[in-house]
């Protein structure tokens, strides 16, 4: 006997219960764009305008395809992901509770984009920004997603927080229209 | 913790009676499980037991690089539960631990002593002196240098490695997501470069919808660490799909049981509700003083207490099972309200009944003393010469080595009782 089918023929399903309905989500009060910024800035990421990016002219990015080239003004291209001081990535979804940026997989849309480099920008439109993590859910496709909640951090060591451990140490949100 | 975020008792009823569902329709939703993975291009393979996942998962890693090397191993308390490091290890194959307090575990040849804070146990110091043994760069007592230090080296392995093994926090029945939560990033790296990732999950990780997710990820978040949301949630859905530019080629599931049904059939379900957030741990006194190791098995403090002689038997781990003061602050925090102090109960009724938790030699002569008045009397007396005699003897070894009997002052409460006017 294969040992899924001793698993299974060891699992006798009482059956019975009914499956509760979903918990309900909680509303989110007043501008969902404010509050999103709120959340970011408590994370320890900032909310920029397109005007900061001239403060990184020189550095080295790594683009997703479909961020608009007038973004990587300045900015010297690469290829290679993990030379890469910056990933600049579109955003499909923000997180108006909890200050998430949700990034699914996709044509043109590197996973690493988001996680190698130290510094990740994120461009985000006010219109995607949803009350609460159970619209970001409802709304997944099949494909592989991410959500991503302030800079990486650790507090392994005595409980200290430190930011940057192996994913980016900046975040940086650009809203647009 | 968790009421910051109200995290009510109605909450947890709620999350507590979707776990039962999943428990009461557990060979249903693993099928559908099985089948939602398989037609998003996730191979599932099923482990009856730990020896049986070892083989899997190391002729995975054969099949992917027949010549060993770097094998990029995220968080996952079901790889320590079957002791896969070793059996990579002996395999070929070089595992290296990626979490920052996993790494420093590795490092240090230790062992986990928390569910979510693996070196609770150690200090700065500690991690300071690890890091300058293994030359990960110039000494330093300052955490975030010692971070760096380690992101820098871990580097390498996700470059270098061509399979990643990671846990899964849920695994939605109905879509195939298998749902993993961190704030390091070293779970996506280990998920997202290698060309191979294996996944490992202990058979009651499930949650039957995709709208079950936001309360388990907020329970969990709240309960471990205090967080609203952690900082990555990674919900995949297979591998690289021919139009996406990265992530694994190859998505493996193993679905490990390793007594679990076994558990499932008996008077511990309900510890298969657990979504392994620590929050008890945090929480018990016994714990907090005895720390992880004391319990001698991966899963410690109250969930371990029940957990561990669940899994392997009261015969080989019932004794855990009296690390407890019966204080029930491990079912107030429990997100999923499991109630552990009623099974911790009923693990020392079994485990007595089958013979095996006798109480230690003194704790018998004293329970023999305490009920047998007579015998009392006479300890009494022999006392006071039993605590001059020279070392060794039994009250001064081990546990009495460095403590002293309290000093009798006066006479005796009998004698006085006896003599009262």
């Amino acid at each position: 006997m294969s040992d899924r089918d001793s698993i299974l023929a060891a699992i006798r399903d009482r059956g019975g219960s009914e499956l509760p309905p979903p918990w309900p989500a909680a509303p989110v009060d007043g501008s969902l764009v404010a509050r999103f910024e709120a959340e970011l800035a408590a994370l320890g990421a900032e909310v920029v305008s397109a005007s900061r990016l001239s403060e990184l002219a020189g550095a080295t990015v790594f683009a997703d395809a479909d961020v608009p080239p007038e973004y990587l003004d300045g900015l010297i291209q690469l290829d290679d992901v993990w030379r890469a001081d910056i990933g600049l990535t579109l955003a499909d979804f923000g997180i108006a509770a909890t200050g998430t940026l949700v990034l699914n997989a996709g044509p043109g849309r590197h996973r690493l984009a988001s996680l190698a480099p130290p510094h990740h920008v994120a461009i985000v439109s006010r219109r995607t920004i949803l009350a609460c993590s159970d619209a970001a859910i409802a709304s997944l496709t099949t494909r592989t997603t991410v959500f991503v909640t302030g800079p990486s951090r650790t507090a392994d060591i005595e409980g200290v927080i430190v930011r940057g451990i192996h994913g980016p140490r900046r975040l940086w949100v650009m809203l647009t229209a | 913790m968790g009421s910051t975020f109200g995290d009510t008792a109605e909450v947890r009823a709620h999350a507590a009676a979707i776990k039962d569902y999943v428990l009461s329709h557990l060979g249903e939703l693993l099928v559908q499980l099985e089948e939602a993975c398989t037609r998003n291009g996730i191979q599932v393979h099923w482990a009856a037991d730990s020896a049986a996942a070892n083989k899997l998962v190391i002729g995975l890693c054969r099949a992917a690089s027949p010549t060993g090397g770097v094998v990029a191993k995220a968080k996952s308390m079901a790889t320590e539960e079957i002791h896969l490091n070793h059996h990579l290890e002996e395999a070929g194959f070089t595992p290296v631990e990626t979490d920052l307090g996993e790494f420093v575990i590795q490092i240090d040849h230790d062992t986990p002593s928390h569910i979510v804070a693996p070196i609770i146990h150690k200090n700065r110091f500690d991690v300071a002196r690890s890091f300058e043994r293994e030359h990960l760069g110039p000494y330093t007592e300052v955490p975030e240098e010692l971070a760096m230090q380690a992101r820098s080296h871990l580097r390498s392995s996700f470059q270098k490695a061509a399979i990643g093994i990671s846990g899964v926090n849920f695994a939605v029945a109905e879509s195939g997501r298998l749902v993993i939560i961190e704030n390091e990033g070293n779970n996506r790296f280990s998920t997202t470069a290698p060309r191979v990732h294996i996944a490992l999950m202990g058979i009651e990780k499930l949650l039957p919808r995709e709208a079950d997710l936001p309360l388990f990820l907020r329970l969990i978040s709240s309960s471990a660490t205090g967080q609203r949301a952690t900082t990555y949630m990674h919900g995949i859905t297979g591998p690289r799909r021919s139009d996406e530019p990265d992530g694994p080629d190859e998505v493996h599931l193993v679905l490990l049981d390793n007594g679990r049904t076994r558990v499932l059939d008996g008077e511990y379900r309900e510890i298969l509700r657990c979504i392994r957030c620590g929050a008890c741990q945090n929480t018990c006194p016994v714990y907090r003083q005895a720390s992880g190791h004391a319990y001698g098995h991966v899963y410690s403090g109250p969930i371990g207490a029940v957990l561990a002689p669940a899994l392997e038997g009261v015969r080989a781990m019932g004794f855990v099972a009296k690390a407890s003061s019966l204080c029930g602050a491990c079912e107030e925090v429990c997100p999923v309200q499991i109630p552990i102090p009623r099974m911790l109960l009923q693990l020392r009724d079994e485990a007595f009944r089958a013979g095996v938790a006798g109480d230690s030699a003194p704790w018998s002569t004293y329970a023999f003393g305490a009920t047998h008045p007579s015998a009392w009397r006479a300890g009494l007396k022999l006392l006071p010469m039993a605590t001059a005699a020279p070392a060794p003897h039994p009250l001064k070894s081990g546990w009495g080595e460095f403590r002293e009997l309290p000093h009798r002052q006066g006479r005796s409460f009998r004698s006085w009782w006896t003599a009262r006017p």
